[in-house]
């Protein structure tokens, strides 16, 4: 029975080459349509793993910002135009599976040490998250312009998330990160043929704290794997391309993997697929299955995209000015489909402020202010 | 590390979690017991549990009632799809826990065998 929900859950997570379909859109229609005595954990882990696997397609080839990448893939874009998309990949992929290998050999740790940091951390945990992302804003090289870029996007997130809007976080990701991504890019020409090309060896001490640092996200609140990465940067300076994808595919996977190991360990919800598979995540059988369900389909996930990138590659989606146009196109269509009107006029609002921050030149993290000022403000107002 | 070595790798260790998988999905098989079965070395485990409707209270964010044979057994529904009538006869599947020192069935489907009027228990 097991094999069932994980090949259903990993076929579902197929859709992650459709970009905008979010993973917790998948997890409601499967609320429905799942049988009885399925196994919610492991449909919910396969699918998730999986999804994240095959979202690298759209986000690195076709430049649609998958929503639970957010700023993550942002390098590859810089790679692609340089004709290094396959490069991009395979560095995900790498990425993605030695971080796949740290997190079996720290699982025990974590679920150990984990109630014991969340006692230490609970009580200040508001500010400790302050404290993390002052520090981020306030270590960059222009401080002032970028604390300015921070707290622009995080009033354009509380003006959203105070409102009852369905579906904020595609249009606002693709406001903020594809919109201005493609403008800049609407005359640059003809991208090159992305040329075939092995991966670079990867930085082991960035996949680790990539690894570590998703390992314990949970801590904290709003701790997006955006935010992650920055953080990483503080203490690793090398942001070339390649380390920037190294080191936020490793915080994706592990932050995924050890959202379903925090439920057990200290009771929290961090993601939609771990709210999907409810209680059943609070018993070790049950959890092993479903980090084993997520692990199988994740090294089959990455074995199938070798063979089959090729394909995508040469598909060439991003590479024209018509091919530009069309994709925003598709965002305003896909922004209305999901909220109505007011998703065009999300989207406009986050491109505008993406686009700022873009002629502002500073860091294009600091756009991650929409999702992490809401989420200070609201610990703040509940507290 | 080469395209193909990963290409190997990655099967390789998909085919250890499915193994893995296999090996912990006895866990999510539910073993069929009766209430009066029940001991706390079932904690954590998941079951198929028969018995009569015992009691029903309808809460605010969960039903609770209790699932007899020779004795009763606590049981939670946080899904709140059915009512119960006491004295129905039941099926459910569900996770045994711990809860303020008693056993406690966490019920993920049930299934109404009889209504009280029809029951031969």
């Amino acid at each position: 029975m097991a094999l069932a929900e994980f090949l259903s859950g990993f076929i579902a997570g197929l859709a992650g080459l459709v970009a905008f379909v979010h993973t917790n859109f998948i997890l409601q229609i499967a609320a429905y349509a799942l049988p009885e005595g399925f196994s919610k954990p492991v449909f919910a882990s396969a699918l998730s793993f999986s999804k994240l696997v095959f979202e690298l397609i759209p986000s690195i080839f076709f430049a649609v910002p998958a929503t639970s990448m957010g700023i993550a893939l942002l390098p590859s874009q810089k790679l692609i135009l340089e004709g290094k998309g396959i490069l991009a990949l395979k560095t995900a992929l790498g990425a993605f599976f030695q971080s796949g290998v740290y997190c079996v050999i720290l699982v025990m740790p974590v679920i150990v040490l984990l109630p014991v940091a969340n006692q230490a951390i609970a009580p200040v945990s508001g500010f400790a998250l302050m404290a993390l992302v002052s520090l981020a804003v306030f270590a960059k090289q222009r401080p002032i312009e970028s604390a300015f870029a921070f707290g622009l996007s995080g009033a354009l997130g509380i003006a959203l998330f105070s409102n009852a809007i369905r579906e904020p976080l595609f249009p606002l990701l693709s406001g903020l990160l594809g919109v201005p991504a493609l403008l800049f890019a609407l005359d640059e020409g003809q991208v090159p043929r992305q040329e075939e090309e092995e991966a670079k060896p990867t930085i082991n001490k960035l996949v680790f704290a990539g690894t570590v640092a998703g390992a314990f996200s949970s801590l904290l609140p709003a701790m997006t794997p955006a935010f992650l990465i920055a953080l990483i940067f503080l203490f690793f300076e090398s942001e070339s391309p390649t380390a920037v994808l190294q080191a936020s595919s490793a915080t994706l996977l592990s932050k995924t993997f050890f959202d379903f190991v925090a439920f057990y360990a200290i009771g929290k919800t961090r993601s939609g697929a771990v709210a999907f598979s409810g209680q059943e995540l609070a018993f070790l059988p049950q959890l092993a299955a479903a980090l084993a369900a997520g692990l199988a389909a994740l090294f089959l996930a990455i074995a199938l995209m070798l063979l089959l990138y090729r394909r995508f590659a040469a598909m060439k989606v991003f590479a024209n000015k018509h091919a530009k146009l069309a994709l925003l196109v598709f965002f305003a269509i896909a922004s209305i489909a999901a909220n109505g009107p007011i998703g065009l006029l999300v989207l406009g609002a986050s491109a505008s402020v993406g686009i700022a921050i873009a002629l502002l030149g500073v860091n294009k993290s600091m756009t991650m202010g929409a999702l992490l000022l809401p989420s200070i403000a609201y610990y703040f107002h509940a507290a | 590390m080469s395209d193909d070595l990963l290409f190997l790798l990655s099967l390789f260790f998909s085919a250890l979690g499915i193994i893995a998988l296999l090996y912990y999905s006895t866990a999510l098989e539910p073993r069929e017991l009766k209430p009066s079965m029940l001991s706390a070395e079932d904690v954590g485990k998941k079951i198929l549990v028969s018995g009569t409707v015992g009691s029903f209270q309808k809460g605010k964010s969960a039903n609770t009632f209790t699932i007899c044979d020779s004795t009763c057994v606590s049981a939670v529904d946080f899904s709140q799809k059915q009512a119960l009538e006491r004295g129905s006869f039941i099926s459910a599947v569900g996770t045994v826990k711990e809860y303020r020192g008693e056993l406690e069935v966490e019920v993920q489907s049930l299934e109404i065998i009889s209504e009280p009027s029809s029951s031969t228990n």
